[in-house]
């Protein structure tokens, strides 16, 4: 009977430690906490692998813009389902990089993650077909494979739109090979990477972009935890006015900056880094943008976003979209100068 | 009736108990440890999307169950013909064999976007990464049972000057059908992970989607929530797949079991 006793005891020992362990790894733990006024070493996750949507954020690195704010900053690499909103959201990680629907979603999944700018106005999103269908705008897309990701609100809007009517729609994959073997196979890409592997592949690739039919959400916009903009909204400015400049940086020469991007990130070869770089600074500073505008965003783009997802059923009419981004720091730090004041 | 109740008290008592406990902790440790929802959903969180969802969760089921059941059946028909080859030559047996054990050890989710590309999108491509997973259980058993036939039983056969196809048809099939068992038991759970990972690169395209379209859509907006129930019904249609295997080999295969 004893013994019987001691085996239950040691079982239930056994199982309480399992969670115990369990809870640890799955992060019940606080989350460091960076403390204001040190010199912190604060990590920045990237939503995909290094490549030229990153290059503002690498020239802030390059350029030492950072170390001008006194701030150690390491640029963390993302991939295909990187957690990296979630991460943000735990404060494991201090500032990511995504686009503003995403942060639209997460907040609906009460992840408390903040917009504090966006380094591109216009979506890079587009769909690419090849030149050999005839097909030149939305309304001529038919009798295609059209690659999609899963669970994309870009996809919804499409099909709202009626765009998906006469193509069938086939997962995306990651890879370009399919769009290489078949003429009748269409993509989802961004418009200043897959386009140009494309086409360096023997491939005459045509890009309608999914912006021109009214969904353009802010992407690569830099992002918080509301938990860090409230205990620390000093060390939050230091960071985008550090990356503002950055982006106008890399702008302007983009190339030590990619060879950085290259080191961190080998498969993006020099030559495709140009080409990115050159067609994300339409995107980034539209014809007349002022490029001391780098960043900027406004309400109006945020409300629309919010409606478009609202209807599209991937928000809820009662996400607070002011939370989900602050405009504050665009205000008050002006990417030219370091010195200026900390943010109100 | 006794009967009845002494089986629900010894067979079905006990897991349902084991599964209200289950709910009761995780719900206890999600709320203790103010566990935020999209780290880890609530019973209840999930339940809601079963209580919500419950069309679409159904038809992603179908469709995923279907190619589950597709490749299982196809790689039993395959596994079994290539294992009745195996026992008929040992030259081929130990040529081809080592080859076969690739099936087991391939990473599927690398090369589950060039299955696509061989077999087409759509239902077949599902079916094709499905049935390359529950493959070599099958080859495997069926081979170890049609070749492990007791000596004194060959030699009976022999003793009648029985044909080769005699021995094959009357001796090893029957030797093997336990062991097949075994195979389609084992491949019962990877044929539907075959289909998820399938689905995670192909989809059916106007067809609606399955589990494991469901599993990546749901992770892609964040919503842990439905990303449970996806994975809970996946789980629930292996344990199925696994209970109807199940019947089938005990209703018909009891003769050569006790013979």
């Amino acid at each position: 009977m004893k013994s019987r006793w001691v085996a239950c005891s040691c079982a239930t020992l056994l199982l309480v430690g399992c969670l115990l362990v369990g809870c640890l790894l799955v992060g019940c733990q606080p989350s460091d906490v960076v403390e204001p006024g040190a010199e912190p070493t604060i990590k920045l996750g990237l939503n995909w692998f290094p490549d030229s949507q990153h290059g503002g954020f690498y020239a802030a690195q390059h350029f030492g813009f950072f170390a001008d704010e006194g701030l150690t900053v390491k640029i963390e690499p993302g991939g295909p389902a990187a957690p990296i909103v979630q991460n943000v959201g735990l404060n494991r990680v201090e500032f990511g990089v995504g686009n503003a629907d995403q942060i639209l979603m997460a907040r609906e999944q009460q992840i408390p993650v903040v917009a504090l700018m966006a380094a591109m106005r216009n979506s890079p999103r587009c769909i690419m077909v090849h030149q050999e269908t005839g097909i030149q705008n939305f309304s001529e897309l038919a009798d295609v494979k059209l690659a999609l990701g899963a669970g994309k609100a870009f996809v919804k809007f499409l099909d709202e739109k009626g765009v998906l009517k006469h193509v069938q729609v086939v997962s995306y994959t990651g890879s370009i090979a399919p769009f290489l073997a078949d003429n009748r196979f269409a993509q989802q890409a961004y418009v200043f990477s897959e386009p140009y592997v494309a086409e360096e592949n023997g491939a005459h690739p045509v890009c309608m972009m999914v912006s021109d039919l009214g969904f353009n959400p802010y992407s690569s916009c830099l992002f918080t935890n509301e938990k860090l903009l409230n205990e620390n909204p000093e060390l939050v400015g230091k960071v985008v006015r550090a990356v503002r400049r950055g982006w106008q940086a890399y702008l302007q020469d983009p190339e030590p900056v990619n060879q950085l991007i290259h080191a961190a990130n080998p498969d993006m070869d020099l030559e495709s880094l140009k080409f990115g770089a050159t067609a994300i600074a339409e995107l980034c500073l539209p014809a007349h943008a002022a490029s001391d505008s780098i960043g900027v965003m406004d309400d109006r783009r945020w409300q629309t976003l919010k409606s478009q997802l609202v209807e599209l059923d991937f928000v809820s009419q009662d996400t607070r979209v002011d939370q989900a981004y602050t405009l504050r720091f665009l205000r008050s730090s002006s990417p030219d100068s370091s010195s200026s004041s900390a943010p109100q | 009736m006794n009967q009845f109740l002494g089986f629900l008290i010894a067979r079905v008592f006990p897991p349902v108990v084991a599964a209200v406990l289950f709910v009761f902790i995780w719900a206890v440790v999600i709320r203790l440890f103010q566990i935020q929802s999209f780290l880890a959903p609530s019973p209840s969180q999930v339940w809601s999307v079963f209580a919500h969802d419950s069309p679409s969760l159904l038809n992603a089921t179908w469709l995923t169950g279907k190619a589950a059941i597709s490749g299982l059946l196809l790689s039993v028909a395959v596994g079994f013909l290539t294992a009745s080859l195996f026992s008929q030559s040992s030259l081929l047996r130990y040529s081809l064999y080592p080859y076969a054990i690739f099936l087991q050890t391939v990473p599927v989710v690398a090369i589950a976007p060039l299955l696509v590309m061989w077999f087409g999108y759509g239902t077949t491509g599902v079916i094709a990464v499905a049935f390359i997973l529950s493959l070599f259980p099958i080859i495997a058993n069926v081979t170890e049972g049609m070749t492990s036939v007791p000596l004194p039983l060959r030699e009976l056969f022999n003793l009648n000057q029985a044909s080769r196809l005699q021995q094959f048809l009357k001796l090893q099939v029957p030797h093997s059908l336990p062991f097949l068992v075994t195979g389609v038991r084992t491949s019962s759970g990877l044929s539907v992970i075959g289909a998820i990972v399938g689905e995670f690169f192909v989809g059916y395209g106007g067809e609606g989607f399955g589990l494991g379209y469901l599993i990546r859509s749901s992770a892609e907006r964040y919503q842990t929530d439905r990303l449970f129930a996806a994975v809970l019904l996946s789980t629930l249609l292996g344990v199925v797949i696994f209970a109807a295997v199940s019947l089938v080999a005990e209703k018909s295969l009891a003769r050569f079991r006790y013979a």
